[in-house]
């Protein structure tokens, strides 16, 4: 009931609002050509410059995913509700990838769990549930780091009172230079969409 | 005596290049608030009825960042002028009133509250003074001022929502300050916060009727402190719909820093 209130009420905000446009990556399919010394494309998720530390405790940026298509999602570890089911569905993204085609693609999981989820965990995390380190990378941030991810892909998030989160479970697919070209906003999508669009993504194999 | 003279001196100096630089700040002592929104205690589990929470004490702008600071900010950082600014920070309305790069609509646009920003340009006009853009928190905290006159807070906040955009926003700080000596935080522009993406009130979630809050890992929406306060609804509902890149004509900010 008070979210069905609530989201009239946004309604109405948005009718007195001037309409927002979205930001969308409409020049994502001739980008894919393009090589990792060129300058990035303005709607890039790369042109953030927060730095963050892999699982193996080594500081990297996001620019460091450059080159292929990836497989973005944010989430913590210690997470019993949505988050297994969303890497749960990235598994199952990579397990179709891989018997369909030989495309190239990464996985990467961003925590928004600064405090919690150091490096170490996220490699054990890793470890647990078989994520292949030679496709999957695990990212720990800072505050300010993470914050921004999530707002350039548009990932809501609050912490609750249990210490864990409330947040969006959206799985991002970036292009080669870092684009946002699809979204999946729901953990109970099937993954056939994804696939879809990856197997898009790779198509002109042409780089 | 000379020495103590020129000491006075210096430091009415140092004053006057801050505020010239940038808005002059209100201190604001910590204390407890309680949120509008509650806590949800984690998926499965019965609300948390609202507690107060400590909010530590922090300096915020008395007003609104306005056209003439934020030009002089994209003079500085021309990464963010119209014409340079990446599509992943700003949508492209943003500073669509502004006649070019580094020109005003007009001259009385200076001392006019800066819109059509978006929270990437907020948050980076925020860092170059050393200072962030405020939590939901900090700027509800602001406005309860301590209970100070609340009701003619909403008051003025229904007149508000009720009167169209104005083809021109006024001058900032020309009402009565609030008790905190913050002018303009209602009936002049709404104002991003540090954390705008935190609230998730189903804006995202189409199929409003269902049960399953799969779209959301945790709780979804929570239950609020007030029901009856129309103006906070209003308030978390515009946050809910914002997203960082977007530019809207009447969404401005102001900044906060560390006590």
């Amino acid at each position: 009931m008070m979210r069905i209130a609530i989201t009239l009420l946004t309604f109405a905000i948005s009718l007195f609002l001037t309409p927002p446009a979205s930001v969308s990556a409409h020049d994502h399919e001739h980008m894919s050509h393009m090589k990792a010394s060129e300058p990035l494309p303005g709607t890039s998720i790369y042109n953030l410059t927060s730095s963050w530390t892999n699982q193996d405790g080594k500081p990297v940026t996001l620019d460091s995913l450059r080159g292929e298509p990836v497989v973005v999602a944010m989430a913590y570890t210690s997470c019993k509700d949505i988050c297994p089911m969303i890497v749960a569905d990235m598994v199952a993204i990579e397990d179709r990838i891989k018997e369909s085609s030989p495309t190239k693609i990464r996985f990467a999981f961003f925590s928004i769990d600064s405090a919690v989820d150091t490096p170490e965990r996220l490699k054990a995390y890793a470890e647990d549930h078989g994520l292949d380190p030679a496709h999957w990378t695990l990212y720990h941030g800072d505050d300010k780091a993470v914050r921004e991810l999530a707002a350039a892909l548009g990932v809501r998030y609050r912490r609750d009172a249990s210490g864990g989160f409330d947040h969006s479970a959206i799985i991002s697919l970036l292009n080669a230079d870092g684009s946002i070209v699809f979204q999946q906003p729901d953990a109970q999508v099937k993954a056939e969409e994804m696939v879809k669009k990856i197997e898009a993504l790779s198509k002109p194999v042409a780089r | 005596m000379w020495a103590i003279a020129s000491a006075v001196v210096i430091a009415a100096t140092t004053a006057v290049v801050a505020t010239t630089l940038h808005t002059p700040m209100a201190r604001l002592p910590g204390g407890d608030y309680v949120p509008f929104f509650q806590t949800s205690a984690g998926k499965g589990k019965a609300r948390v009825a609202s507690v107060p929470i400590r909010i530590a004490a922090f300096r915020i702008d008395i007003l609104p960042v306005t056209n003439g600071q934020f030009l002089d900010f994209v003079r500085q950082h021309p990464e963010w002028r119209r014409s340079r600014i990446k599509p992943l920070f700003a949508d492209r309305h943003y500073l669509a009133k502004w006649r070019s790069d580094l020109t005003l609509p007009n001259a009385r646009a200076a001392s006019e509250p800066v819109t059509n920003v978006s929270w990437f340009a907020a948050e980076a006009y925020c860092e170059t003074q050393g200072l962030r853009l405020p939590t939901t928190e900090q700027w509800e905290y602001a406005l309860a001022d301590q209970g100070r006159n609340q009701k003619e807070i909403a008051q003025r906040s229904l007149e508000w929502f009720s009167t169209p955009n104005p083809e021109h926003q006024n001058a900032v700080g020309r009402g009565e300050p609030n008790g905190f000596g913050i002018y303009d935080l209602v009936g002049l522009v709404w104002e991003w916060t540090l954390d705008n993406n935190s609230f998730m009130t189903g804006t995202e979630q189409r199929n409003i009727s269902s049960k399953d809050d799969a779209a959301f890992c945790g709780s979804g929406s929570v239950g609020v402190n007030d029901a009856s306060d129309y103006p906070a609804f209003m308030r978390y509902a515009l946050r809910s719909s914002l997203k960082a890149a977007y530019t809207v004509e009447n969404v401005g900010f102001r900044c906060e820093g560390d006590e």
